[in-house]
Formats: C-alpha cells, sequence, structure tokens
C-alpha cells in the first residue's frame, strides 16, 4: 500500500491565536484505509481534517510549520482546484453542504461534474450509479431544500462521490443525524472503504467508528497521543488518561481484564461482543 | 405542581397532516424524564407544544394549573425553560455575562438576585474559563453550556433538554451530568429529548416512548427498555449493555456498564 | 414524471412549449429592457401605452396571464392611484386651460396629461418587466449569460442570493421562537417589538454570516474553482437568428424612439 498523505512535524495556528491548534503532528496515511480520528472537542481533530483538505492555510490563513504531502506533493505546491478534486469534504452541517441554486437532487449531484465539463451521458450514468450507492434514488426528483439532515448528509456524500476523488476527508458527519441517519453514513463509509478509497473520519460515536476502521488516530490537546491498528489503540490506557472516549465494548472488555476476566481479542462491535461473551460463559 | 398535557392533538399551520394524535402525559415537578422515538414520531412538537411555542389544535396543555392557551411563549418561559439544539438561534450578546443576564434584566430583577442567579449558572455549567471570550469564538459545544446558563438563570421549575449530548465529548457528558444532579437538587423537572439511550438510561428514572404521533410507553426505564415490542414499534433501540445482556439472558435488568460489569464478574 | 422521463428531458433543450417563455431568455432580456427604458426615458403617456399594451398582449399568448393581470391591476391601484390624487391635488388652481373643477378649484389639462404620463410610463416599464420575470426562470438566464461570458462566480451569487431568502426567512422564524422561549417578548405593542428586534435579528445576520463560510468549502468540494470549460445538465437552446433579430430590432427601434419621442412629444 503506498502513502498517500504525510505529515512532518506539522505545527499550525489559526489566526489571531497565541496557542498552536496541533503541535508537532507526525504520521503517514496508506492509500486504501480507513482512518478513525478520535479525541475531546478542541483537541484538533477538525483542525487535523483542515490540514489535510489543504484548508489550513490556503482558506484559514494562520502560520503553518513542517510539511504536509498529499501524495508526494507539497500542499504549498498543490493548485487548489486540483486538491479540491483529488480530496473530497464532507462536513458536519448538513443543511450547508446543498448548494440551493439547483431543484433536483439529480442536479445537485451533477454540479460537480458539470463544472469539471464531464460529458452529458456519462454524468448521467455517473449520478444514478452513485445515487444507488448513497440510497438517494427515490429522492432523484426532489427539492434538496426539502431534505431532512439525514437526507442531506447523503446527498452531500454524493455530491462528492461525484467528483471521483480518491481520498475523502469526514468531519463529524453524524453530529446532527437520529440514528437511521447515523447508521446511513456509516453505511455509506463502508460502500467508500470497498471501493478502495482512502476514507479519514473524525467521529464521537465510537460504538458505530470501531467497526469500520482498520486505523485509529487519537488526538488531544493537539498532539496525536496514539495511532495504529483500531484493536490495539483503543485499549490504550493513554487514551482514557486523556478523556478519550472509547466504545462501551472496549470500556466492557478493559473492566473485565481487570477483574481477570478478560477476552482473547478486543471487541470492536456489540455482535463481537456477545458472541465473546457467550463463548466464555458456555451460554 | 405538575405540567398535564389533555388529548393534545395538533396540526402545524397550514399543514393537512397531523403532527401529534391524542397525546396525553403528567409530568410531576421533581421528575425527570426522557421522550424517545424515531424522527417524526412527535417528540418535539409535544414539546414545543408544553413550552407554549405552539398553541394545541385541540386538547390543551397545563402549566402549574395554568392554560398555555391564555399565555405567550415568553409568559410561559418562567415557568417551562428550553434549552434549543442549536445555540446560535440564541445567542446575540458580544458578552458571556451579557447573555446569561439579559432576560433577567428585561425583567427588572434586583442587581443582587441578578448576580446570585448568574454566579450560581455559571458555576454548575463550568464555562467560567470563558467568561471573557467572545460568545462566538467560544467552541460550539461549550456554546451549548451558555445557552443552558441562560435558562438555569431564568430559573424555571421544568427545563426541557432538546438532544443534549449531540457533539459531545467526555468532558461536556460529564458537565451534563453535573447540571442534571443541580437540577435534581433543585427540585426541577428535567424533560429531555434524545436519541443517546445510554444517556438516557442513566440519568432518567421515567421514559415515555412516542411513535405515529402518539405516546406508545410511559413508565420505568427498566420496564421499557426491557419491552423488545415497545422498542420495535417505535423503530428504537436499548442501550448497548442492555442488548448484551438479553443477548446473554441475564435475569436482572441491567441499564449501564457498571451494572453489566458487576453482574459479570 | 416517471424517473425514465426524468432523465430523458436532460437529453434535450429545455422547452416549455410556449412561444414567449421558450423565446431566449437573453434575447428576451434585450427585448424588455429596451422597451422598458424607453418608457422611462421619454416618460410619456404615448409610449407607456404601447409598451403596456404590448406586455399586454404577450400576457394573453401566456399560461400566466390572469396572474399578469391581478398583478399589475394590484401595482395600479396601490402605486398610481396614489401619485395621481397627490399630484392633481398639488397642481390645484394652476395657470393654463382647465379640464375640471373640484371643489370650486380648476384642474388644468396640463396636470391631467402629466399624471397620464406617469401612470402608464409606470404601467409600461413595470408591465413589460413583469412580463419578463413571470415567465424567465433565473436559472436559464444565468446559463445564457454564462454562454456569453459571464463568470460562473457572478450567476452563483444571483441564484443563491434567491435561495437565501427563503432560508432566512426559516431562520427568522427559529429565532424568534428560540427567543420567546427565553423570555423576551417578541409581540404586543411598539415597544416590545422594537425591544425584540436586537436579539430576533443578531442570531440571523451572524449564522448568516457562518453560513457563507460553510458554504464556500461546500461548494469548493464541488470543484467550484475548477478552471476549463464546463458543461451543464439543463441545456437551453442558442438564439435562433429570428430571436436575434428581433432583439437588435427593438433595441435600435427603442433607441430611435427615445430620441424621436424627446424630440417631438
Amino acid at each position: 500500500m503506498g502513502v498517500c498523505i504525510e505529515f512532518k512535524d506539522v505545527s499550525y495556528a489559526y489566526p489571531l491565536t497565541k496557542k498552536a491548534a496541533v503541535r508537532h503532528l507526525n504520521c503517514t496515511l496508506e492509500t486504501g484505509k480507513c482512518y478513525g480520528v478520535i479525541g475531546p472537542n478542541a483537541g484538533g481533530k477538525t483542525t487535523f481534517c483542515n490540514l489535510m483538505r489543504g484548508l489550513c492555510p490556503k482558506f484559514y490563513g494562520g502560520v503553518l510549520k513542517g510539511e504536509v504531502l498529499i501524495n508526494g506533493k507539497n500542499l504549498e505546491d498543490w493548485d487548489d482546484s486540483e486538491l479540491s478534486v483529488s480530496i473530497g469534504y464532507v462536513f458536519q452541517d448538513p443543511f450547508a453542504q446543498i448548494s440551493g441554486i439547483k431543484e433536483t437532487v439529480f442536479e445537485e449531484i451533477g454540479m460537480g461534474m458539470e463544472n469539471l465539463g464531464v460529458e452529458l451521458e456519462e454524468m448521467i450514468t455517473r449520478i444514478l450509479e452513485i445515487s444507488r450507492v448513497v440510497k438517494v434514488d427515490s429522492l432523484l426528483q426532489k427539492n434538496p431544500l426539502a431534505l431532512s439532515g439525514g437526507q442531506c448528509q447523503r446527498v452531500a456524500f454524493a455530491s462528492v462521490l461525484a467528483l471521483n476523488s480518491d481520498i475523502i476527508v469526514i468531519d463529524e458527519p453524524t453530529s446532527q443525524l437520529d440514528p437511521d441517519g447515523t447508521n446511513d453514513v456509516f453505511e455509506i463509509v463502508k460502500a467508500l472503504k470497498e471501493a478502495g478509497k482512502t476514507v479519514i473520519i473524525a467521529e464521537h460515536k465510537m460504538d458505530l467508528l470501531a467497526e469500520y476502521c482498520d486505523e485509529i488516530i487519537a488526538m488531544a490537546e493537539g498532539e496525536i497521543i496514539a495511532k495504529g491498528p483500531t484493536e490495539e489503540v483503543l485499549v490504550n490506557p493513554i487514551l482514557r488518561e486523556k478523556q478519550v472516549r472509547i466504545p462501551q465494548v472496549v470500556s466492557l472488555a478493559i473492566e473485565l481484564e481487570k477483574m481477570g476476566k478478560g477476552f482473547d481479542k478486543v471487541p470492536v462491535n456489540v455482535q463481537e461482543a456477545v458472541a465473546l461473551l457467550k463463548k466464555r460463559e458456555g451460554r | 405542581m405538575a405540567i398535564e398535557v389533555k388529548n393534545l392533538s395538533f396540526s402545524y399551520p397550514g399543514s393537512q397532516v397531523t403532527a401529534v394524535e391524542h397525546v396525553s402525559m403528567k409530568i410531576e415537578k421533581g421528575e425527570h424524564v426522557a421522550i424517545i422515538g424515531q424522527n417524526g414520531a412527535g417528540k418535539s412538537t409535544t414539546v414545543k407544544i408544553i413550552n407554549n411555542i405552539y398553541k394545541p389544535s385541540e386538547g390543551n396543555v397545563l402549566v402549574d394549573g395554568i392554560d398555555t392557551r391564555d399565555k405567550t411563549t415568553a409568559q410561559i418561559a418562567p415557568h417551562v425553560g428550553y434549552v434549543f439544539q442549536n445555540p446560535n438561534d440564541q445567542i446575540f450578546n458580544d458578552d458571556v455575562v451579557k447573555e446569561i443576564e439579559y432576560v433577567l434584566r428585561y425583567w427588572k430583577l434586583s442587581e443582587a438576585e441578578i448576580e446570585r442567579r448568574r454566579e450560581e449558572a455559571i458555576e454548575v455549567t463550568g464555562i467560567r474559563p470563558y467568561l471573557e471570550v467572545h460568545p462566538f469564538d467560544i467552541p460550539l459545544p461549550i456554546r451549548k453550556f451558555l445557552t443552558i446558563a441562560v435558562v438555569l438563570a431564568v430559573g424555571p421549575d421544568y427545563v426541557i433538554l432538546d438532544e443534549p449530548t449531540a457533539g459531545q465529548d467526555l468532558w461536556g457528558c460529564a458537565q451534563l451530568k453535573k447540571v442534571m444532579e443541580y437540577l435534581k437538587e433543585k427540585g426541577k423537572a428535567v424533560i429531555t429529548i434524545s436519541h443517546d439511550m445510554e444517556f438516557v438510561a442513566e440519568n432518567f428514572d421515567r421514559v415515555i416512548v412516542m411513535a405515529h404521533k402518539n405516546v406508545i410507553a410511559d413508565g420505568n426505564r427498566r420496564d421499557i427498555f426491557y419491552r423488545s415490542d415497545i422498542l420495535e414499534e417505535a423503530h428504537v433501540k436499548p442501550p448497548m449493555c442492555t442488548y448484551i445482556a438479553k443477548e446473554l439472558g441475564i435475569a436482572k435488568k441491567i441499564m449501564n456498564l457498571k451494572e453489566l460489569t458487576e453482574e459479570l464478574s | 414524471m416517471t424517473e425514465q422521463e426524468f432523465i430523458e428531458s436532460f437529453r434535450r433543450n429545455q422547452k416549455k412549449g410556449n412561444w414567449w417563455y421558450d423565446f431566449h431568455p437573453v434575447a428576451k432580456l434585450v427585448f424588455c429592457l429596451a422597451l422598458g427604458f424607453m418608457c422611462l426615458i421619454v416618460f410619456r403617456w404615448q409610449v407607456g401605452l404601447a409598451v403596456f399594451l404590448l406586455a399586454g398582449v404577450i400576457a394573453v399568448m401566456t399560461p400566466v396571464w390572469k396572474k399578469y393581470f391581478m398583478t399589475i391591476g394590484i401595482m395600479f391601484l396601490l402605486g398610481c392611484l396614489f401619485t395621481v390624487l397627490v399630484r392633481l391635488y398639488v397642481h390645484m388652481g394652476d395657470p393654463g386651460p382647465v379640464a375640471f373643477t373640484v371643489f370650486g378649484r380648476g384642474i388644468p389639462v396640463a396636470a391631467i396629461i402629466s399624471c397620464l404620463d406617469l401612470v402608464f410610463m409606470i404601467e409600461g416599464f413595470l408591465g413589460i418587466f413583469l412580463m419578463f420575470f413571470m415567465t424567465t426562470e433565473m436559472r436559464d438566464l444565468c446559463y445564457c449569460l454564462e454562454r456569453i461570458g459571464l463568470p460562473s462566480t457572478a450567476t452563483f451569487m444571483v441564484l443563491s442570493t434567491f435561495s437565501c431568502i427563503g432560508s432566512i426567512k426559516e431562520k427568522l422564524a427559529n429565532v424568534r421562537e428560540s427567543q420567546r422561549a427565553r423570555g423576551i417578548e417578541t409581540e404586543g405593542s411598539l415597544i416590545v417589538r422594537v425591544k425584540s428586534i436586537l436579539p430576533v435579528l443578531f442570531p440571523v445576520i451572524i449564522s448568516s454570516m457562518t453560513g457563507i463560510e460553510d458554504k464556500t468549502l461546500a461548494m469548493d468540494a464541488r470543484a467550484f474553482t475548477a478552471k476549463g470549460k464546463r458543461t451543464a445538465l439543463r441545456r437551453i437552446a442558442p438564439a435562433r437568428p429570428a430571436e436575434k433579430l428581433i432583439a437588435v430590432l427593438t433595441l435600435i427601434l427603442c433607441i430611435a424612439g427615445c430620441v424621436a419621442g424627446k424630440m417631438f412629444l
């Protein structure tokens, strides 16, 4: 697996702030993996996403030290419009991601392709394909402004997928969604993984995140405190020390471990936990 | 002293479709109640009618004996406080202290009273480190606590929290727990709408389940979360630990991680 | 529309089936602007009446004629009638031949003519522009303007302004609800309403501004800044030679008309 994103001793401060939002970030992200970024609020997750996406410093200003390399090229050398096509971006507010200038979901999804000069027939084919993947195919004729939060977020995903980016950065997509909307988003993340995209997702909803991520990056107080395969990172005590939320099943595993009744492996979802418990209890 | 919702039905103006139908409930002073259910079940609408943002189409709502039809929303606010999901819909002062004090000054309370309420609200919500920060520079999850402080300073007997744990990290959830404990201590009633079943199971003894614009169940959390038929009808999942306990066939009714680990050890 | 029909509609140029609706938006704009400004510049009832009648004839050939006549009628009653009465009152008793007397004072013919000039200038100007806006979609006009070189950022600004209005209205309603829920009255006496202006307007303005930042990021994520050729799902047929001819001829005639009108009328 090649390396697609590299952070070399990156520190960044937003304009008019004294304290750096992130400090001395060093990590490499490999193509095709799904990375979960977790940690307390104001810990640097959003800044990390913004750095990858090139928004810091290009959009927000501020001071960047160190190097961020996307596909081997320094962020500064990337053309803005090429970067926005190479790296897709979905963020928290579902309603803000609707353009408001297209009257149907179909046209909304097609907007990115129109901007890139894709031919008509190819546009139509891609829109139909993508709308099936994100499950908005029944909404194609609806006005995007009349959709619910969950539906808007799916349309936002579709609009970004239409650009065929290889890397997708997703910043807390389910904060404002109900459980159904949340599940839909994670199904999309699963589909992205299966399509071989590199996915970086910042989230609080640990119980779902753990199941889909290959690796976890834990951030607190502006630094990366742990990075590695999901099961390894989640049981790392530094997470609990720095107030990073972990999935309930992992907390259960840790508590049982303390009582000498630990599991053979760390469960990442509730089905695994139940299976491990049933095996152990002989039920 | 209670909120009584009597046979409430409501349709939004201009809509043929009813949003809630024949909903009845009684919430006593000091009770902590969670209303759960899928989006569209009528939870937000019911709660906004309790707060008198909307008037009932049929039936009525009595707050401590006062019929909400006879009062404006702002007149009910001293009795029923509502913490909205989006703090940006409420904050308009350039100073945290001014924001908390605004309505108290609007009502012309005494300086001493204003100071007492303000300090208590700041203490409980933990926003003291942000007093010198411009409200819109405060991170969004903490801005939520500013709007909670605004409501606490008003001092209503019934406080409605709309999805309070959305976007909150561990610190935020712990601070929220402190707010809930404070409200319990002061004998205030809390009504919450939440999709976070762990939060509900941890803090609320009574759970009301809504589905199809109606109340389908109203009882103790230990009973409700073990009624699979009701949860399925409402399209709601139980807390994870409850689910695990059920799958393992544990007889005792488990509500949270602590109880589960005790049972398994 | 079935999905198949819907998708098929993008494979053809967009057409509505009415000659005026389908008239090329830019040619239509030139046509209407020329006529409208001629009314304004010449400011004589003969020109205004001619343009007003032309707009009426076009209206009758489209499905919106009812709405058009109702709107122009209301505009006349509200706008013109009042201005006319004021003008007549102001010029009462002026020197010159008298048309008729009211309360013993003469209304000069000159004043009547000046009123007619005003009325038909307004009706002609408004009429032709109303016929434009009622039968042309902004997105179609913007598409055609982009074809002739207008930057896409400009068209985006125009189009999103229209959708902004709807979302600002909604935001205003949400904020008003939130402030009433915390105890600030928004309805009632004048003083109460004035006091509620800042708490209601400020959050709307702030969230519109933060909304702009989010919208920019979202549009950037749709390759809005990409250079190079753009394609479109919704296409309008290029202007036919006849349409271009009509637009250019009208422009020339109107310029001549302005000159002639100023000299002879």
